[in-house]
């Protein structure tokens, strides 16, 4: 009986000493290299752009507030120099890219124009006294390629997408300036369908509300491209075009492709 | 008896050799800090404060250093400089004069300094100023509210910034030293924990029941670092204002007189640092303003 005990004891040794626990790994490199691997790419792809690159910026849950196009153009490796549709502001500040659930995009000194989504509502008057709009500053890069840069708002998920700045960014940044002030001169909207109409507010920032529901958008020199697909009476579309005026629409309107939905200005 | 031998050397070699696992590290660990250029500021700060203090400024914003309860935003760039470079003439070199090295602040003073752009805001209307944890990091808000114009007025430094550093920092030495226990004993149980901004609300009504600033009233700790960083930092005529302030009766007076006896002596006795010394100094520099540097790096 007590030599079964010994038994036992050594064929328990064997089965530590056989268990090999190495396996085999799905990718050649360690975690860690093809992290900094991923960070020093997405360092490269931002900084490769001479004009910069257009980024879509939402802020708060959801996107809730509504888009703006900011021009962004990393001049360094720690210098970026932003612009932005809402504003003649042009202001230069610092950034990096670090290492944590993939690339980190940081913009990590004070910059007036992610300060004013980023800042409580004490600082900028926006929504409520402690979050404001909700903007991030810090971004998961997703996906790093010369086309297009995906980012991830760190803090509130929202998906932000930067694409190249095309040449003569200056004239470019212009157009987006004065499709934007456009879009913002009106009091009001309405939407005109062929089963009725619903009228729009502005809300908490430029993003319009109706009765049930919000709707976020950015304001391009086309039209306006939502942050997802919309349904409105049966209608659905993610980008308006902004169309001229005409005798019954005199400050214009944006329309759908099939012109079944219009989104009318109310001065 | 053999049998159990036998088996006993058998498991013995067993163990011997499921133990041993030779496995080469490699030399390099796969942990690669990612260089960041340097600018001006980041040297000022290595060789100011890294190298002399032994502190290390964050002015850009780093989310794992930060409060993430809170929408926050980062320091300006511009804002920074000014403040490391008053940091280091209103926060630390007034103790180097007194105790005649930079070796007190280097052993005593918190390690990492964290800037953050604008205050923390709660939703009931409040907001964080400066907060200090486990005598290893200060934080300080409202960075970008320092200017040309900001960074000129003495009352606004010290209000904004260098209250709550002195105040901090006198924190961690009590943590150091404990201040006598004769110190709780004058205010005894009157110290009312976190309905202080309820029941003062002015700085009379403070003074008159003994304490000198609302905040004073939380705790016996709050009560001695107060004292001590309003002494320091206003000018006599300035603290005998506040003693004098509207609402504030003699009595209340007496009581913070004798408090402030306390810290005194505990300031001289443990710390060698005669208060009234290290507040001329430091009256004197705030007095300077308008001639020091606080853009050139």
């Amino acid at each position: 009986m007590k030599r079964n005990y010994y038994l036992i004891l050594i064929a328990s040794c064997f089965l530590f000493a056989a268990c090999d626990k190495k396996k085999d790994r799905i990718f050649d490199e360690s975690p860690t290299d093809r992290l900094n691997t991923a960070v020093a790419n997405a360092q490269a792809v931002l900084v490769s752009k001479p004009n910069g690159w257009i980024m879509q910026y939402y802020a708060g849950d959801g996107a809730q507030y509504g888009g703006n196009n900011f021009f962004v153009n990393f001049t360094s490796a720690t210098a970026v120099n932003v612009q932005a549709d809402y504003t003649n502001t042009n202001a230069t500040s610092t950034y990096k890219v670090y290492p944590g659930a993939g690339p980190i995009l940081s913009f990590d000194t004070y910059n007036p124009i992610f300060g004013m989504f980023a800042a409580p509502g004490a600082i900028s008057g926006y929504v409520n006294y402690d979050v404001g709009l909700g903007g991030d500053i810090e971004f998961l890069v997703m996906k790093a390629t010369a086309d297009s840069v995906i980012l991830k708002s760190r803090k509130r998920g929202n998906r932000i997408v930067m694409v190249p700045m095309p040449a003569n960014p200056a004239t470019v940044i212009s157009t987006y300036k004065t499709a934007f002030n456009t879009y913002y001169a009106p009091n009001s909207y309405r939407f005109e369908t062929p089963t009725g109409n619903i009228a729009l507010n502005f809300y908490d920032y430029m993003e319009l509300h109706s009765l049930t529901d919000t709707y976020s958008f950015r304001v391009t020199p086309t039209g306006l491209d939502f942050y997802q697909t919309v349904t409105v009476n049966g209608i659905t579309f993610k980008e308006l075009t902004l169309m001229p005026a005409t005798a019954t629409y005199p400050n214009g309107y944006y329309a759908n492709v099939a012109g079944t939905l219009k989104l009318v200005p109310i001065f | 008896m053999k049998f159990s031998k036998f088996y006993l050397a058998l498991f013995a070699g067993a163990l011997a050799i499921s133990a041993c696992k030779k496995e080469k590290l490699e030399s390099n660990s796969v942990f690669v800090d990612s260089t960041i250029e340097k600018n001006p500021l980041d040297n000022y700060i290595y060789n100011n404060f890294i190298l002399n203090y032994n502190v290390d400024i964050l002015y850009k914003y780093v989310d794992k250093e930060s409060d993430l309860n809170y929408n926050l935003i980062p320091a300006s760039y511009n804002s920074s400089i000014r403040l490391t470079k008053l940091f280091k003439y209103l926060g630390f070199e007034p103790y180097d004069d007194v105790t005649g090295s930079k070796a007190f602040i280097k052993r005593y003073f918190p390690k990492l300094i964290n800037y953050i752009g604008e205050a923390a805001y709660r939703n009931n209307g409040t907001k964080v100023l400066g907060t200090a944890e486990g005598a290893k990091k200060i934080t300080l808000y409202e960075v970008n509210r320092l200017t040309a114009t900001t960074g000129v007025n003495a009352d606004f430094l010290t209000d904004s910034y260098f209250h709550t550093i002195h105040h901090e920092f006198q924190h961690i030495l009590n943590q150091t030293t404990e201040f006598p226990t004769s110190f709780n004993a004058i205010s005894g149980n009157s110290y009312v924990d976190d309905v202080w901004n309820t029941t003062y609300t002015s700085t009379g009504a403070a003074v008159a029941a003994g304490f000198i600033s609302p905040y004073s009233s939380s705790g016996a700790k709050e009560d001695f670092a107060e004292l001590y960083s309003f002494y320091i930092t206003l000018s006599a005529t300035q603290f005998n204002a506040l003693l004098n302030s509207t609402g504030s009766t003699a009595a209340g007076r007496t009581i913070i007189n004798n408090k402030l006896i306390v810290v005194k002596n505990y300031m001289l006795s443990v710390w060698n640092i005669d208060m009234d010394v290290l507040r001329a100094n430091i009256v004197n520099r705030k007095a300077n303003l308008a001639s020091f540097d606080q853009t050139t790096l």
